[in-house]
């Protein structure tokens, strides 16, 4: 047993984050929460990725606990049992429409809280996925035609840290010509800007020379990118179809359907190799069919049986994996 | 292996020709050390032959370079990758991934390699390069001859069968700079594999080197056996010097050859004595019980050193070992923990603009750091202005250094050298009580480390203290009056330079490995004796 393949927990935080969005039940709501917290607490490593869950804890409840705040201050008239009154403040009349104090029913709350407590739900599985997926593996899983994005963003975020030493070098020298005076475009930005090219133009040479893009010179990239284009289009509207009505499937299916011929085709064509590429094993099939179960599980009714049902599917991984010791 | 023939090089815009009409061949399996002066074109040389001269820097090229075979001119760089490898100058700067195992195998997962062939090289490289126990560590978490093994071994996984080097030690403490060149070496005479290194502390390469070649200017470029280049070149290393200086017909490449045909010679003589520094000399700066810590970590601890002024202070010691941290507070850019630093009676993090240059100068391990400018000229004027001086203070001091500059030129397009005399006359326009140079080696030639050791000679003929960091020792030979050697931030020996470095085989100048057990250092040392002793 190990850890699973980081597109693995991106598909369980994204079957559990659909899960959520399919019911208003708020008990089934706590248990996908539970599950997820149990899960990622329990296999996340020392990474510094691994701190997405307790960011996104404390950006949910923020929302959270805002949206409430809201909620009893801007009172909706309507029906209900009202628990307490505050004073009403007499707005202006180019605010008509909103009331602020006033009644506050039950009802009201209830709802708004179900609704925050679904939004709290999708963030948390979100950021639980992110605590266990290693970006930068999730990356290297990527299929080969999105290597060179890939590649990309890994320079990218390997130069950030020189950024900042560039930056501060910049500042201590201006010090040591004597040059404290406010800030100058041409005294700090302009070096830092020949700097970043600089070490651009070393980089591209070391890429070049260590056979970057060999295969690109090779391949000819043309239909599968055409057929890939298609099928993400038609992801969107399909997408945007869902959010707006129910008649989506079709389209989507089909376009996923587009967009995958088009990736394999391309990756056909594209013969980069990978080294030690991470192993999709039953495990990796277990948790996900358990999380597509758990999505099913969400559409039903709430009863005793279908909780119990839902925590265990959702805490999948933890009966198939097992902590992973990392080496610094 | 390689052959060059009738190959010219210019780049648009520029005067000079780079290249003009040069041929010659490189035979398979040797160590080859290419020299000149800073701007002879090395590096430009180097990237000739794997093509990324003029493929990836544009430039106006003719005749042909062909590399086993294949010509550079129809074959791009990425496309000579099984034949030839580069490593440059600073590997950090090239790296693209951040563990070492990722980028041992960014070159072959370019090519396609499959999975299985690339598991086994992996493994064998890492053996090869003793590498193993560091597969798994971050890239920017290893110090820098770790980082140098990594850059060879990230090329050597795609098999090439030449590897260019570009200054490789120039960065490194003398231990790491030996290990890196052991590896080269190894891959010689192990793998059969052709290396090619520019150079210019040629004392550190000298012993393993098979053939030289030698770029005087643009259409003087000869390649022959040391023994035959080293007869009359103009520039040699110290065993060498010494060779000449004791008129000996002899070209020893090893300090083992040296003391075998040579050492005899200097019988007769002994060595200058060095002249100490007065106890009455003020002190210039008094350092008590400093720590600095960098978060947990301590970086220096518990020092306490006073330097006078007329005293050139070398502070060597390993890469990481503090010495950076050490210079730098001196100057009161770190946050002190503990104790006190002070430069002529006042607390440096006190002091700012005017006040701060013309009480402390400082020379940064990146010397173009303190330029800013778009030319020389206007870098002058501003130096003058910063240091409130009268105009053209700063370039008297630059003419001095560095007679013929065209001042019209962008900083960056300088040789290192002469940005280092420009830095150091910008510095120097106020005649600071303290000079401090981290570093300033760094790629200079012998030429521009003469003109450095004079420069500094003539500022502490007045009042001035100078510190400098340094891995070059003979420089440090050349130049200091004393020594401090630092390991894990604590101060381990302190003492008068002849003391310390004819002590320690690590920090020994070559002139002294000859001529020991005689406290002898530099070859201007022995010329002198010699001079005393006809007259």
């Amino acid at each position: 047993m190990r850890t699973l393949h980081p597109l693995a927990w991106w598909s369980w935080g994204i079957c559990l984050a659909v899960a959520t969005s399919s019911t208003i039940n708020p008990w089934l709501l706590v248990i996908i929460i539970l599950a997820t917290v149990i899960v990622t607490l329990s296999r996340k490593t020392d990474d510094p990725w691994a701190s997405a869950l307790s960011i996104g804890i404390k950006i949910a409840t923020f929302a959270l606990v805002i949206r409430m705040v809201i909620a009893i201050i801007f009172s909706v008239p309507g029906d209900g049992r009202v628990l307490f009154s505050l004073p009403r403040v007499k707005l202006p009349e180019w605010l008509a429409g909103i009331f602020l104090g006033g009644d506050v029913t039950q009802e009201r709350l209830h709802l708004v809280f179900i609704e925050t407590l679904t939004i709290f739900a999708l963030v948390v599985t979100i950021a639980g996925a992110s605590s266990l997926a290693n970006p930068k593996q999730t990356l290297r899983a990527l299929p080969g035609v999105l290597h060179e994005a890939g590649v990309a963003l890994i320079i990218a975020t390997t130069l950030i840290p020189h950024f900042v030493t560039s930056i501060k070098r910049i500042r201590e020298a201006r010090k040591l010509r004597g040059d404290e005076r406010r800030f100058s475009f041409k005294r700090s930005l302009v070096p830092l800007f020949e700097e970043a090219l600089q070490r651009a133009l070393i980089m591209a040479e070391s890429m070049e020379s260590r056979g970057y893009g060999y295969r690109a010179t090779i391949n000819k990239k043309g239909a599968p990118s055409v057929l890939m284009l298609i099928g993400i289009t038609g992801v969107l509207i399909a997408v945007l179809q869902l959010l707006t009505n129910g008649a989506f499937r079709l389209t989507l299916i089909i376009s996923i359907g587009v967009l995958a011929s088009g990736l394999i085709w391309a990756n056909n064509e594209n013969s980069r190799s990978k080294y030690r590429p991470l192993p999709w094993r039953k495990e990796e099939y277990l948790v996900i069919i358990s999380s597509a179960l758990a999505v099913v599980i969400a559409h039903t009714t709430f009863n005793p049986i279908s909780a119990i049902t839902l925590f265990l599917l959702c805490s999948m991984p933890l009966l198939v994996t097992r902590r992973e010791v990392m080496f610094s | 292996m390689i052959t060059f023939e009738n190959v010219t090089l210019i780049y648009p815009y520029v005067q000079r020709t780079i290249f003009e009409n040069l041929s010659f061949e490189v035979p398979e399996g040797e160590f080859v050390l290419v020299m000149g002066d800073t701007g002879a074109g090395k590096s430009t040389l180097l990237k000739l032959m794997n093509g990324l001269v003029p493929h990836h820097t544009g430039g106006i090229f003719s005749g042909t370079i062909k590399i086993a075979g294949r010509d550079t001119a129809l074959h791009k760089p990425r496309e000579l990758v099984d034949l030839i490898a580069i490593v440059g100058q600073n590997p950090a700067l090239g790296f693209v991934t951040d563990t070492v195992e990722e980028e041992l195998v960014f070159g072959m997962e370019s090519l396609g390699i499959s999975p299985e062939v690339m598991r086994k090289r992996v493994e064998d490289t890492l053996d090869l390069l003793a590498l193993a126990p560091l597969r798994n560590r971050k890239l920017a978490s290893l110090s820098g001859g770790e980082q140098q093994r990594v850059a060879i071994a990230s090329v050597l996984t795609m098999n090439p069968k030449v590897l260019l080097l570009d200054e490789p030690t120039s960065a490194l403490d003398p231990i790491a700079a030996e290990e890196v060149l052991a590896t080269l070496s190894r891959l010689v005479h192990d793998l059969g594999i052709t290396v090619i290194i520019a150079e210019h502390k040629l004392e550190r390469v000298l012993q393993f080197v098979d053939r030289v070649i030698y770029v005087e200017d643009q259409n003087t470029v000869s390649i022959g056996s040391p023994e035959d280049i080293f007869k009359e070149s103009a520039i040699a290393p110290p065993i060498i010097q010494l060779s000449r200086a004791l008129h000996s017909s002899e070209v020893p490449m090893t300090v083992r050859d040296a003391r075998r045909t040579i050492s005899h010679l200097a019988q007769g003589i002994s060595p200058p004595e060095r002249k100490a520094v007065a106890s009455s000399t003020p002190e210039v700066l008094s350092i008590t019980n400093l720590t600095i810590r960098y978060g947990e970590k301590v970086a220096l601890e518990n020092i306490s050193l006073s330097i006078k002024a007329s005293e050139i202070v070398a502070v060597m010691g390993r890469n990481g070992a503090g010495k950076s941290t050490l210079l730098t507070s001196m100057v009161g850019l770190r946050e002190i923990a503990n104790g006190s630093v002070h430069v002529v009676g006042r607390d440096p993090k006190k002091l700012h603009g005017a006040e701060l240059i013309s009480t402390i100068g400082f020379v940064p391990q990146e010397s173009g750091d303190l330029l800013y400018a778009q030319s020389v000229a206007e870098e002058l004027e501003n130096s003058d202005q910063d240091n409130e001086v009268a105009r053209g203070t700063t370039e008297l001091i630059l003419r001095k250094l560095l007679p013929s500059v065209d001042s019209q030129l962008h900083p960056r397009d300088l040789s290192e050298g002469e940005r280092l005399c420009l830095v150091l006359a910008i510095v120097l326009a106020k005649t600071p009580s303290l000079l401090i140079l981290d570093e300033p080696t760094r790629g200079l030639d012998y030429q521009a480390k003469e003109r450095l050791i004079k420069a500094i000679s003539e500022v502490v003929s007045g009042n001035t203290a100078v510190v400098i960091a340094s891995h070059d020792v003979e420089l440090v030979a050349d130049i200091a009056t004393r020594v401090v050697v630092l390991a894990d931030g604590e101060i381990v020996a302190d003492g008068e330079v002849s003391e310390i470095l004819t002590s320690s085989p690590a920090f020994a100048p070559q002139v002294t490995k000859v001529l020991a057990p005689a406290r002898w250092l530099t070859v201007s040392e022995v010329l002198q004796s010699l001079g005393e002793k006809n007259t």
